[in-house]
C-alpha cells in the first residue's frame, strides 16, 4: 500500500517551496515594475510634450489632485461601493434562484430560458433610462441597473453547476434512497461551487458597472458623477483620481469574492 | 457445504422470469429474458458472463435502480421496484465524494439515513481497520490510491449493515495484484458479517474464488446458461486457486461461456 504517499523527503520540500517563493516575487514584482515603468514614461512624455493638463495631466498631478479632493472622492466612494454590494447581493440572490428554477424545472427551462437570452441581447446600458423613467433618480434605479447588468453570469453558472454533478455519485445518492432536497445541499450545490464563484467573479464586475452606468444617468452622486461631472468641466485629473478611486474599489470587492473562495474552496475542493 | 438450489420457501433472493428490454431508435432491444434465480440467506453468489451480456443491468435492476421490464424481483419478501435501504450497492468506480474524508465518505449513507453519527463512528473506523487503511482515515480521495479508494467504497457499502451486497464489478479497474488483495480483504470481511451477496464479474477466477454459487449469463438476450456449486470450505485463501477442483470449475465455467457465445455469434 502506499501509506507512506504524504511524507515527502525534506530536499524536496524545501526545493518546492523556494520554486514557490521564486514564483510569488515573480508573480508580484513583475507586473509592479511593469506598471511603474509606464506610469514613468507616461510622467516624462508629458514633461516633454507640454500637453495641457485638461487634455493629460501627468501621474504626479492626479495624486495631487487626488489628495486635495480626498474628502469629496471617499465621500462618494462609499455610496458607489455600498449600492455595487447590493446590486451585486440582488444578483445573486435573483440569478441564483432563476437558475435553481431553469434547473429543476422543464417547464421553466423551455419556456424561459430562450427568453432569458433574448434578454440579455439587449444592450443594457440603452435601456438604463428606462428604469430612472420607473424608479426615479435615487438609489432604486442604480441598483435595479446593476442587478440588470450583473445577474445573468450568475444564471448561467447556477445552471451550468447544478448540472455539474457526478453522474456516479448521483446514481449511489438513488441506491441510498436520498431525497431531492438531500441530493441538492449535499451533492449539487458543493458541486456547483466552482462554477457559483466564476460567474460571482465576473457578476462583481459587471455590478460595479451597473452602478457607474446608474450614477451617470441620474446625477446625483458616486464616482460615477464625480466623473461626469468633471469631466463636462475639463477638469481631467480629477476624472482620472476618481478611476483610481474605482479601481480601488472594484478590486477590493473583487477580492473578497476571491478570497471568500478560495476559503470555501478548501473545505469543497478535491 | 453450501447450499446451491435453495429451498424456494427459504430463499432471500427470487428473480423470476425477469425479462429486461430498452427502447431504442426504431424498436426494443431485448437485453435479459427469462431469469429465474434463487439465493439463499446469507449466500455468495457471481453473476458470471461477457461484456454486454447484460449482467449489470441485472445487479441494477436488483438494487432498483433499474425498472424490470418483465417478472418479478423479490429480496426478503418484498418486491424490489425502488431502492431499499437494507441493501449496499459497491459500483465499478468507487464514486466518493472528493471534499469528505474516507471516514466521512464511509459514514455518508449514515449522513443521507438521518442516523446518528455517533452510533456509528465506532464502526465506521472499525471497518476501515479491518481493509487495512485505518491510517488514511482523515485522507481525501485524490489522496488515495485507486485500491484504497475502492476499499472506503466496501466500508461505506457495509456502514448501515445492509441484509443484501450488490457488487457491480468493483475491481475491474484495478490492477491484477491489487485485485487480488481487494478478493482476500472482500472475503475476509464477508465471512464476518455473512450477508447475501451478488458479485458481478467478468473474471472466471474471481468467481470461483470468491462464491459459493456462480451463475454464468449469455446469450442474447441474456438467459441463465449454467449455475454450479462451489465447494471449497471457508475461510479460503489464494492458494485454492492452484488446486485441481479450483482449475476444472474455472475449465467447465470457461466452455460454458464460450459455448454461448458461439451460439450468439451463430445466431
Amino acid at each position: 500500500m502506499t501509506q507512506d504517499l504524504l511524507i515527502a523527503d525534506p530536499k524536496a520540500v524545501r526545493e518546492r517551496r523556494a520554486q514557490a517563493v521564486g514564483k510569488l516575487t515573480r508573480q508580484t514584482v513583475l507586473p509592479v515594475l511593469t506598471a511603474v515603468a509606464l506610469l514613468a514614461v507616461w510622467e516624462v512624455s508629458v514633461e516633454l510634450s507640454g500637453l495641457r493638463p485638461a487634455v493629460l495631466p501627468a501621474p504626479s498631478a492626479v495624486l495631487e489632485t487626488m489628495w486635495a479632493n480626498r474628502e469629496l472622492l471617499v465621500v462618494n466612494a462609499i455610496p458607489t461601493a455600498v449600492e455595487t454590494i447590493g446590486g451585486f447581493a440582488l444578483s445573486v440572490v435573483f440569478g441564483g434562484l432563476l437558475g435553481i428554477l431553469l434547473s429543476y424545472s422543464t417547464l421553466a427551462r423551455d419556456s424561459l430560458y430562450p427568453n432569458v437570452i433574448l434578454f440579455q441581447l439587449i444592450p443594457k446600458v440603452a435601456v438604463a433610462p428606462l428604469f430612472m423613467l420607473w424608479l426615479g433618480i435615487g438609489w432604486e434605479s442604480r441598483l435595479a441597473i446593476s442587478l440588470f447588468i450583473a445577474f445573468f453570469p450568475i444564471v448561467i453558472s447556477t445552471v451550468s453547476g447544478l448540472n455539474a454533478a457526478d453522474a456516479a455519485i448521483l446514481r449511489l445518492c438513488d441506491s441510498l434512497t436520498a431525497t431531492r432536497t438531500q441530493v441538492f445541499f449535499k451533492i449539487r450545490l458543493p458541486y456547483s461551487l466552482p462554477f457559483l464563484f466564476n460567474g460571482m467573479k465576473i457578476s462583481m464586475t459587471l455590478a460595479i458597472i451597473g452602478v457607474i452606468v446608474g450614477e451617470f444617468i441620474t446625477s446625483q452622486r458616486g464616482l460615477g458623477y464625480i466623473i461626469l461631472f468633471a469631466g463636462s468641466r475639463l477638469e481631467t485629473a480629477i476624472v482620472m483620481a476618481a478611476l483610481l478611486v474605482l479601481c480601488f474599489v472594484g478590486l477590493v470587492l473583487y477580492g473578497v469574492v476571491a478570497l471568500t473562495e478560495q476559503i470555501i474552496m478548501k473545505r469543497f475542493g478535491e | 457445504m453450501s447450499a446451491c438450489s435453495a429451498q424456494s420457501g427459504q430463499a432471500f433472493v427470487r428473480l423470476n422470469k425477469v425479462g429486461k428490454s430498452f427502447r431504442i431508435e426504431g424498436g426494443t432491444i431485448e437485453v435479459l429474458c427469462n431469469i429465474n434465480i434463487e439465493v439463499a440467506n446469507r449466500q455468495f453468489i457471481s453473476i458470471l458472463g461477457p461484456s454486454g451480456c447484460g449482467k449489470s443491468t441485472l445487479l441494477m435492476m436488483l438494487a432498483g435502480l433499474e425498472p424490470v421490464s418483465a417478472g418479478s424481483i423479490e429480496i426478503g419478501g418484498q418486491a424490489m421496484r425502488t431502492p431499499r435501504r437494507d441493501v449496499g450497492v459497491i459500483f465499478q468506480d468507487p464514486t466518493l465524494l472528493p471534499w469528505k474524508s474516507a471516514l466521512e465518505n464511509v459514514l455518508f449513507p449514515i449522513e443521507i439515513f438521518g442516523l446518528p453519527f455517533a452510533k456509528y463512528q465506532a464502526r465506521a473506523e472499525a471497518l476501515l481497520e479491518l481493509v487495512g487503511i485505518s491510517d488514511a482515515r482523515h485522507r481525501r480521495p485524490r489522496q488515495l490510491s485507486g485500491g484504497m479508494r475502492q476499499r472506503v467504497a466496501i466500508c461505506r457499502a457495509l456502514i448501515h449493515e445492509p441484509k443484501l451486497l450488490l457488487m457491480d464489478e468493483p475491481f475491474s479497474a484495478l490492477d491484477a495484484i491489487t485485485r487480488d488483495e481487494l478478493n482476500v480483504t472482500l472475503l475476509d470481511i464477508w465471512e464476518r458479517h455473512h450477508q447475501t451477496a451478488f458479485f458481478v464479474t467478468h473474471s472466471i477466477r474471481e468467481a470461483v474464488f470468491l462464491s459459493d454459487r456462480v451463475v454464468v449469463l449469455g446469450g442474447r438476450p441474456g438467459q441463465v446458461v449454467l449455475d454450479v456449486a462451489i465447494p471449497f470450505d471457508r475461510p479460503r485463501d489464494l492458494n485454492i486457486g492452484e488446486s485441481v477442483d479450483f482449475n476444472r470449475i474455472c475449465g467447465e465455467l470457461r466452455r460454458a461461456i464460450a459455448e454461448s457465445h458461439a451460439r450468439r455469434v451463430a445466431g
